[in-house]
């Protein structure tokens, strides 16, 4: 009956030490065998307890201690520092990076037997499936505050190319497109990268040709730059291929290919002087127009202008004007299209990117060839009639250039620039020499209707190399004469041999006495400054000469164009003979030629509107610039003995003294 | 623009040239003349180079500017035109 089921108090007040003792022993032990989990929440209860039992007179101190404490809490401030613990690791494995060819098989193995475990893993009974659940803890919300951070978001910018082989072959290239830079208010970095999955080609070309417009306007906008960088690539495609020949063009130690070595056995190392061809320059809009004159840039000695067009023709063509270079062969660097066909043309020394030209109709137009060639200056028609050539010249003193032409109407113009047009000034009228005519002088109002009555057509002129005031002109009836800048009215000296038309007429560069002309009566004369009788005549049988020239480089050399064949010839070596000779291609004619200023090269311009590179080869260099005065003096006289001409003593005497000068 | 693809055309008419790749900076192919898949490789492996070379230009001489660099091998020869926008690289076999 006495069930009495209540629990004990814990903590009897009234008891005595022993009893309480014993009790709280058994209590203990009952306690801690049994309900461990509410360990902690009796712990108060029992220290208290203990500290009671062992010390009954101290638990008044630590009540009052537990009081003082917490009065003092509320007053002190107390810093409660707050720490992360380190990271601790609980798993690692480090990834291994493998090369595509490095042995690898161990791991192949490894995940063969994976994937073969894995794949009998359902019906094997080692593994088992079981379900797991996690305990999810009541959350708690805590709320923060801290100043607002400004981001940028910067973008990156990662080229990826994967490339993975699908079975039936299509490659997919994943292509980041361009940057972005915005301001967003959260986590910055973020790589944007548009990634083009595409699984055919044509997706894409089709994104491709997407990105192509706007790149396309990119390139309207580079242009310039561009085209300077296409014309560096298409100069160094070229000079791959024609690197030999450039090479020998001036004259560096040629690379000989490798196949060639073994291949051709160069046997004829012939010591004969002749012309290797090296390059033709040629193009599709040049290519049935004929070759009427060349000539070099001042300044720029790889630079060349080639005028086409056929002067004699009735029908009257569009002329052309092409500035080649020697760097490519296959393209002109300008074009210039011009309304007649081109007789003559010649660059300015002064300002070397001005080009004049003159035309079939009579007129003139200067190009400046920096700037896309338009031309500054067109002048219309200002002669009737066919014939005109033109040249640059430099007067010495006050350094001053002028354009100078002569024309078929007779008159020798000089040329200034002013008010955007040109204006001329007539040096000389070429008056007929054996005409009854003379009486009547010149009459300039004349010369517009009847341009041939009292004036004779200049064909050519030359002005001297150093003193420019003094030049000489060829005339249509053969005449050269000597003329001065100075004086309009009088020839100083008048040269009479050749019996047609003079072609050409030019100085010797090395002796300033000497100079050449030739003529449609199909000779060459040499003739000298103060004498009247040419000292020597080239004749042959084989046609009109067109032109002659003096090699730039070697005193004694110089080179004569018939329309069949080229001819050059060396005083040194031989009067009687050409020492080349070189035919021109069957069909073509070899209308004009022009030697090259810094190696040993000719320039050879025909009817089909090719100009074709030569290389003299064996030609003996001449030992001095000088022409051998006592060599020539001894040949010229055998000569004459020879061919039994018959000169009067004063002649040779003057002759004599002259060579020996 | 019709000057520019003269040019083009010109270049690629002439003897031993394989082909010619334009591209810009970053590395977007621009025009090609050669399939996509050799034209990626190329622009993905002469990009770098490219950026080194700049660099070593730059380097030693700030006011200097790389034009034109050229990679002579056995078989052929890469010419490619820089600048600071885009590059050209065109390839050729030559006759030497």
């Amino acid at each position: 009956e006495n069930n009495d089921v209540t629990p004990q108090p814990l903590h009897q007040a009234g008891l005595g030490a022993e009893q309480a003792n014993r009790f709280l022993v058994e209590e203990l032990s009952a306690g801690s065998a049994s309900d461990q989990t509410t360990f902690t929440g009796n712990f108060g209860k029992q220290f208290s307890f203990f500290v009671e039992l062992l010390l009954p007179d101290e638990k008044w101190k630590k009540d009052l201690v537990k009081e003082q404490v917490t009065q003092a809490l509320l007053k002190v401030m107390k810093d409660i520092f707050i720490t992360e613990t380190d990271t601790i690791s609980l798993l690692e494995i480090a990834p291994a990076i493998l090369l595509r060819t490095s042995p690898c098989f161990v791991y192949r193995e490894r995940n063969k037997q994976y994937e073969e475990v894995c794949r009998k893993r359902i019906s094997n009974e080692k593994y088992v499936d079981r379900a797991m659940q996690t305990l999810n803890e009541a959350s708690k919300n805590k709320q923060i505050q801290n100043n607002l951070m400004l981001m940028v978001d910067a973008g990156l910018h990662v080229l990826f190319i994967v490339k993975k082989m699908k079975p039936n072959n299509y490659a997919e290239t994943f292509v980041e497109s361009s940057r972005s830079a915005e301001r967003m208010c959260c986590f910055s970095q973020t790589f944007s990268l548009s990634v083009i999955s595409s699984c055919s080609l044509k997706d894409v070309d089709a994104v491709r040709t997407g990105l192509n417009t706007q790149s396309d306007l990119e390139l309207i906008r580079l242009s310039e730059k561009f085209q300077y960088s296409l014309l560096l690539m298409e100069r160094s495609v070229l000079r791959n291929s024609f690197q030999c020949q450039l090479a020998s063009y001036r004259q560096l130690p040629l690379v000989k290919p490798k196949e060639v070595e073994e291949g051709e056995g160069r046997t004829e190392t012939s010591c004969s002087p002749a012309l290797e061809c090296l390059w033709r320059f040629s193009c599709e809009l040049s290519i049935g127009c004929s070759v009427s004159c060349m000539a070099w840039n001042q300044k720029n000695p790889d630079l060349l202008a080639v005028g086409y067009g056929e002067s004699d023709s009735r029908n009257q063509e569009p002329g052309l004007v092409c500035c080649w270079s020697i760097k490519n062969p296959r393209w002109p660097e300008r074009i210039i299209h011009c309304d007649s066909a081109v007789t003559t043309l010649d660059f300015s020394a002064n300002s070397p990117g001005q080009l004049a030209v003159g035309m079939c109709d009579g007129s003139i137009a200067v190009y400046n060839v920096q700037i896309h060639c338009f031309p500054i200056l067109h002048i219309g028609p200002v002669w009737q009639l066919r014939w005109n050539k033109q040249e640059l010249s430099f007067t010495g003193e006050e350094k001053v250039e002028a354009l100078f032409s002569v024309g078929a109407d007779g008159r020798i113009c000089k040329w200034f620039i002013i008010n955007g047009g040109l204006d001329c000034t007539d040096l000389m009228k070429l008056k007929r020499s054996n005409n009854t005519q003379r009486k009547t002088g010149q009459k300039p109002e004349k010369m517009a209707e009847c341009g041939l009555s009292a004036l004779t057509p200049g064909l050519c002129f030359d002005f001297h190399p150093i003193d420019s005031n003094i030049y000489l002109t060829g005339t249509w009836e053969g005449n050269i004469h000597k003329c001065s800048c100075s004086n309009s009215h009088q020839f100083l000296e008048t040269y009479k041999k050749h019996f047609c038309p003079v072609n050409w007429i030019t100085w010797c560069p090395f002796h300033p006495d000497v100079f050449l002309s030739c003529s449609s009566d199909s000779t060459i004369q040499l003739w000298k400054q103060d004498c009247p009788r040419p000292l020597l005549s080239f004749s042959s049988n084989h046609g009109e000469v067109c032109e002659v020239k003096w090699s730039p480089r070697q005193a004694t050399v110089f080179g004569a164009v018939y329309n069949g064949h080229l001819e050059v010839w060396d005083l040194n070596s031989s009067f009687l003979d050409p020492v080349i000779v070189q035919p021109a291609a069957p069909g073509l004619k070899m209308t004009s030629f022009l030697f090259a200023s810094l190696t040993d090269c000719v320039l050879v311009g025909d009817s089909y509107g090719q100009v074709t590179v030569y290389q003299m080869q064996n030609l003996r260099v001449g030992e001095c610039r000088q022409v051998q005065h006592t060599n020539i003096s001894d040949k010229c006289l055998n000569i004459w003995g020879l061919k039994g001409e018959v000169r009067s003593k004063l002649e040779f005497k003057l002759l004599k003294v002259l060579y020996f000068l | 623009m019709s000057e520019v693809e003269e040019i083009m055309k010109r270049i690629l008419s002439h003897k031993g040239v394989e082909g010619v790749i334009i591209a810009n900076t970053e590395g977007i192919i621009l025009r090609s003349t050669l399939e996509d898949q050799s034209t990626v490789h190329h622009v993905a492996l002469v990009q770098p180079l490219l950026m080194k070379a700049k660099k070593i230009v730059q380097d030693m001489d700030p006011e200097d500017e790389l034009t034109y660099v050229r990679l002579r091998t056995e078989k052929n020869e890469e010419i490619i035109a820089a600048d600071k926008d885009y590059f050209m690289i065109s390839i050729q076999t030559p006759s030497l």
